[in-house]
């Protein structure tokens, strides 16, 4: 984050929030039910239509090319609602008494996409098959801390709905360092998504300063995926904390830390619950929780 | 000579004009009987169809053919290239001047410093193996996409590396994800290469093809496509912007 990271944010103005209702995300879930439903009857009718003995039409049909649109069309509906229905970070807070697991990670994390292909223009020849997925771990993240605390991160300024994962706080440009701060200062936990922007810096500093070590999970570039990636965020831990990360081993991209500092790659693997179960451990052994 | 060569490439390119042209050649001699002509008549369409679409696809490729390497010529002399020679453009769609890589891209031709290039590497169709094209990317992420015949693979690859042994080219995943999530990282390092004059030797880059599946139709006139779309089709040009900078 940092004034490098906060497009669309003015000086003084109040955060822009997110659009929320919850009798738009029931409406929603409404709507995608009916879709869901309609594509049902779609289907039972065109199998009635060809199958039965008595089955009238040879006409071309495009059945299954309309369940299929209907059936996206309801998936997306129903993404919609869950996001309008999204609690923000005050509700989860206000109803979450214990101290939070705070991700900090640059904005571009959110919307970032593994593609199946090299991006850019291509000019000539033949296209490729078009797919990407999202790339970022928010969500099993949300998923395997959740034992720890709430999940919450500052929202990106602009953003029209909540994303799923972190319970999202929206600041403004005046405070935002301020709130960060202090949510470092209380936090159980602390999720950090390193990168070589200004604000991310200034992260990095303030939860070198104010964080037990041991309360730190650092994810990372796969050095075996992005040996680049690793390679920049390596030299950032040598510029910007205590003990710099280790030459890159493929597959390690997420690291715990020891009380001096020292830090510890978890196995290498997908982010899961059962990859982040020693660091949960851990954070829940230092709060005297059983684990 | 190159009709016939062009007309031998479509043949290769659908063996199914060939198939059909004497299987229909082949039923006609059995059937012949002057007296019904007409009959004759309807069995020959095929074949006539067949041969004309040999014989027009093989009359477009030279005329297309003809037409880039007067381009190249005239290009070549006007950038100071005058005697490099390119007999076998465009059937090979590369062809490498002192400082400059000129792309037989559709029918026109495309001339780009050879400092511009970032990345190459060869696309292979699952489906449809014998389908090849080359992907020459630049700073701006812009690629040009140069279908070739598999026997000119490996000529165009030796050439890209005896031209610029600073790129890096050839495709694994560790490429890709570099290209796509460090791209300002990426141009870095081609640059660190080309300005060292070093062959590109990084242990961590591959020299495979990338193994890819088509979609959707040529885009042989210029077409355009960007894998990426909204807030992150942004982000990336934000990226290019200051990588190409």
């Amino acid at each position: 984050m940092g004034k490098g990271d906060r497009p669309g944010s003015k000086k003084g103005a109040k955060a822009s929030q997110p659009l929320r209702s919850r009798i738009g995300g029931v409406a929603m879930f409404l709507v995608a039910a009916g879709l869901v439903a309609y594509a049902v009857h779609v289907a039972v009718a065109a199998y009635n239509q060809d199958f039965l003995p008595d089955a009238p039409s040879f006409a071309p049909r495009h059945d299954f090319e309309w369940i299929v649109l209907v059936l996206l069309i309801a998936g997306a509906v129903f993404q919609v609602g869950r996001k309008l229905m999204a609690p923000s970070a005050e509700q989860v807070l206000a109803h979450d008494h214990r101290a939070p697991v705070i991700y900090l990670r640059p904005f571009d994390e959110d919307c970032r996409r593994a593609h199946a292909h090299p991006v850019g223009t291509r000019i000539g020849g033949r296209d490729l098959e078009k797919t990407s997925a999202p790339a970022s771990p928010e969500k099993a993240l949300a998923q395997a801390l959740s034992r720890i605390g709430p999940f919450i991160a500052v929202g990106m300024p602009g953003d029209a709905l909540a994303p799923l994962g972190a319970a999202r706080l929206y600041l403004s440009d005046d405070n935002w360092q301020a709130e960060v701060e202090a949510l470092v200062r209380r936090a159980a936990a602390i999720v950090l998504v390193p990168e070589t922007s200004e604000g991310t810096r200034w992260e990095i500093a303030k939860v070198v300063r104010w964080t037990d070590p041991r309360r730190v999970l650092m994810i990372v570039p796969d050095p075996a995926l992005r040996p680049l990636g690793y390679a920049r965020i390596q030299k950032l831990s040598v510029e910007s904390m205590p003990v710099a990360l280790p030459e890159g081993v493929a597959g390690q991209h997420a690291f715990v830390f020891d009380a001096h500092h020292r830090p510890n790659p978890l196995r290498p693997g997908k982010i899961t619950a059962e990859l982040l179960e020693p660091f949960v451990a851990q954070v829940l052994h230092l709060d005297g929780a059983s684990p | 000579m190159t009709l016939l060569r062009h007309a031998g490439l479509r043949l290769t390119r659908s063996p199914l004009a060939l198939i059909i042209l004497f299987a229909d050649l082949a039923v006609m001699a059995v059937i012949y009987d002057p007296q019904y002509w007409q009959v004759m008549v309807m069995f020959a369409a095929p074949a006539i169809g067949a041969f004309l679409w040999i014989v027009v696809g093989a009359l477009r490729a030279e005329a297309r053919g003809m037409k880039l390497r007067r381009l190249l010529a005239e290009a070549l002399v006007a950038n100071g290239d005058g005697g490099i020679a390119h007999d076998d453009f465009p059937d090979l769609p590369v062809c490498f001047g002192k400082k400059r890589l000129y792309c037989a891209r559709g029918k026109e031709l495309d001339v780009q410093p050879l400092e511009d290039l970032a990345w190459a590497y060869v696309e292979e169709f699952r489906l449809h193996p014998t389908w090849h094209q080359l992907v020459i990317w630049n700073r701006k992420a812009q690629a040009n996409v140069l279908p070739l015949r598999k026997c000119f693979v490996a000529p165009a690859l030796e050439r890209l590396e005896k031209a610029a042994p600073w790129l890096p080219v050839g495709y694994n995943n560790t490429m890709k994800e570099s290209w796509n999530a460090d791209h300002r990282d990426f141009l870095a390092m081609v640059d660190d290469f080309r300005g060292a004059s070093r062959r590109f030797d990084r242990p961590w880059a591959g020299k495979d093809f990338a193994q890819v599946m088509a979609y959707g139709k040529n885009s042989w006139a210029g077409g355009m496509m960007n894998t990426s779309g909204g807030m992150e089709a942004t982000r990336l040009k934000k990226l290019w912007a200051e990588g190409g900078g």
